[in-house]
């Protein structure tokens, strides 16, 4: 009966050390002591060996009870390691820098064409880290890119962030997630793309806007950065990119026009609404080739041009016009994005993994020497539009 | 003595082999089999089946007695004793791994600077009190904890689908079956684990014609609980991450959600 009891005793002892103990609170940080990190930046150092960090901090209000107000801290320190940029924030602080909250990583130019993956090894290591942040290359410093004064008051990382996150609606750069980048990267044959990052001023790009009314610059992303390794080898224009997001699947919603595309008079701008493409490794005449197919639907929102009054038939034929020129749209952007990866001798498009996938039995004969095979490799397109819709009027202001 | 029911022992079996493959099985299998690595899952752990039979044949043959008694009467008392001091080393390497792997996890991947002896000896004195309360509470223990372990691995695995990347999978088998054999061997060792443990509790099984045959029925569905799972696990992660991260990676199933979502914070 004893013995019973000192066993309920003892079980009731181990009990209440597995309560103390089992909760581990070891090393909590309270959330006001932490410095959230919202983007990071890296550049070369003037050191050789060195990078130059650019830490992008979140400063809450007291008492902000909403985004806007948010205010920023953002430093750069010149390192060896990410984490010495990690000890030196921390010597100029009162808060712990936290890194669970970065969203976007910027590589500046110059870090991309020398390789950057041992500087990111930190971020794909520290647990507190996400594999779902963004990378981003800069066109020029990362530092710089960081430090915009934004006319509309955000800070540039959050800035970043959700000008990617609305990427899909214009489908006009890729969205690169850290995870995404060390996956590509383990297929060995398939080279990294990262989309660009840039700030313009007024008179850039087309871009105009009132200087003097609010001081500051505008954050733009277009185009992408291709990669052999983690090393930089060239940039892809914005039409190169439009064709690697239709090869690449990529496409959800596009806006896109017909100017330009050949002499005709009347021209049409249009939404994707919905893209498909399908990649199909065939023989042809005995040699292997890849196929992609493209099939988009889009809706026509805007007619310009059109002088004359057209018939029920008339319209009708004009539209089966415009899938045929939007068709060509999209062909030349996807031919211009093929050629540059020809050119380059790197397959930014996963053209080989592509082959590996379909035959698997080919793809053993070419992968040894398929960055040389890529120029000669032979790749057939077919793009099909279908008109959806016309919008809310079969005519033009003019009728 | 204390008896567990049939359900008990198919939950606990489970819940042991489950803990055993969670971990290390996908980065095991991918690094042998590739991204075919998920098909060696289920027939590696099936090598476990005929085995789990013969510790139950040998239950209606002694019951009542637990693998040392039945070593001695079968070999004599030396060689029994040696069979049992073998059986009690490599059980309390295995469950020192086991618990080292967990507490390591834990500290790298959710609370780094709690000291790892923590989780350690908050296991530990959990699993002597399981131990004292004897082999009726360890199953229902387990009763109620794997079914919560399952939810959570089946919401990691939905809520990872987001992030599924094109065409992992893809070309299957392109390197033939070969692979495949040699990951199953690899997955062979964690259906030994899950027999040293059958061994272990063979003295607590009821030995009826009726109950037997349902402790039959129990280990092939063990195994095959387990064997879907896991093949999920290893599916997911190679979806998720591709062959050569799923290699790479010191993750858990649960960190997957986590090291892409940040639901860790």
């Amino acid at each position: 009966m004893k013995s019973n009891r000192q066993l309920k005793i003892g079980l009731g002892v181990i009990l209440i050390i597995c309560i103390l103990f089992l909760p581990g609170c070891w090393g909590k940080r309270e959330v006001e002591e932490l410095a959230p990190l919202l983007g990071v930046g890296i550049d070369l150092g003037q050191k050789p060996g060195t990078y130059l960090i650019t830490e992008q901090i979140a400063e809450p209000k007291q008492g902000g009870a909403t985004a806007s107000e948010v205010k920023q801290w953002t430093v750069s320190v010149e390192v060896s390691s990410a984490r010495e940029a990690y000890e030196m924030v921390s010597k100029i602080t009162n808060l712990i820098p936290f890194m669970g909250s970065l969203k976007v990583i910027v590589i500046g130019e110059d870090a991309a064409k020398a390789g950057f993956n041992d500087i990111i090894d930190f971020a794909q290591r520290f647990s507190e880290f996400r594999r779902s942040m963004y990378l981003l290359l800069a066109k020029g410093k990362a530092q710089s890119l960081l430090n915009t004064k934004l006319r509309s008051g955000e800070i540039p990382a959050i800035f970043l962030k959700s000008n990617l996150e609305k990427g899909e609606n214009s489908s006009t750069f890729p969205i690169v997630r850290l995870g995404h980048y060390l996956t590509i990267l383990g297929t060995e044959t398939t080279a990294p793309i990262i989309p660009l990052a840039k700030s313009i001023k007024s008179g850039d790009e087309g871009i105009e806007y009132k200087a003097d009314e609010k001081e500051g610059e505008e954050l733009q992303l277009e185009g992408a950065g291709v990669l052999k390794g983690d090393h930089l080898v060239d940039f892809l224009t914005d039409e190169e990119t439009k064709g690697y997001m239709w090869l690449e699947n990529d496409v959800l919603h596009r806006f896109i026009n017909t100017v330009g595309i050949d002499e005709s008079k009347v021209n049409f701008g249009g939404q994707v609404l919905k893209s498909t493409t399908i990649y199909k490794v065939k023989s042809n005449n005995g040699t292997m080739e890849l196929h992609y197919q493209i099939n988009a639907s889009i809706a026509v929102d805007e007619v310009m041009g059109l002088k004359e009054k057209l018939s029920d038939t008339e319209w009708l034929d004009l539209l089966k016009e415009a899938e045929k020129r939007f068709a060509k749209v999209i062909q030349k952007e996807c031919e211009l994005s093929i050629q540059k990866e020809k050119k380059l001798g790197l397959d930014f498009l996963g053209i080989g993994r592509h082959i590996e996938q379909y035959n698997s039995g080919y793809w053993k004969t070419v992968k040894d020497q398929w960055e040389q095979n890529i120029a000669d490799f032979p790749i057939s397109l077919d793009v099909k539009v279908t008109i959806h819709n016309s919008g809310m009027s079969s005519g033009s202001a003019h009728d | 003595m204390e008896r567990i029911s049939t359900h008990q022992f198919m939950t606990l079996g489970a819940a042991v082999l489950m803990g055993t493959t969670s971990l290390p099985v996908a980065s095991i299998v991918t690094g042998v089999g590739g991204r075919d690595g998920w098909m060696s899952v289920l027939p590696g752990l099936a090598v476990g089946i005929p085995y789990g039979l013969m510790v139950l044949s040998l239950v209606e043959q002694y019951p009542g007695k637990s693998l040392l008694q039945i070593s001695e009467t079968l070999f004599g008392k030396w060689i029994g004793k040696v069979i049992g001091i073998i059986y009690i080393i490599i059980s309390g390497y295995l469950g020192g791994l086991l618990l080292g792997q967990a507490g390591d996890i834990y500290q790298v991947s959710i609370m780094t600077l709690t000291p790892i002896s923590v989780f350690e000896l908050g296991g530990i004195l959990l699993v002597f009190y399981l131990v004292t309360s004897g082999i009726e509470v360890l199953a229902r223990f387990s009763e109620v904890l794997f079914p919560l372990i399952v939810i959570a691995l089946l919401l990691n695995v939905g809520l990872s689908i987001p992030r599924i990347e094109q065409g992992e999978l893809l070309p299957i088998l392109s390197q033939g079956l070969k692979p495949l054999f040699w990951a199953g061997i690899k997955v062979v060792p964690f259906a030994m684990t899950y027999i040293l443990f059958l061994a272990g509790i063979a003295a607590f099984l009821p030995t009826g014609k009726k109950e037997l045959g349902q402790f039959k029925t129990g280990i092939w569905r063990s195994l095959l609980l387990v064997g879907i799972l896991d093949t999920l696990v290893v599916l997911m992660q190679i979806l998720v991450f591709g062959p050569a991260e799923t290699i790479r990676l010191d993750t858990d199933p649960m960190g997957i959600c986590a090291l892409e979502e940040g639901i860790g914070f």
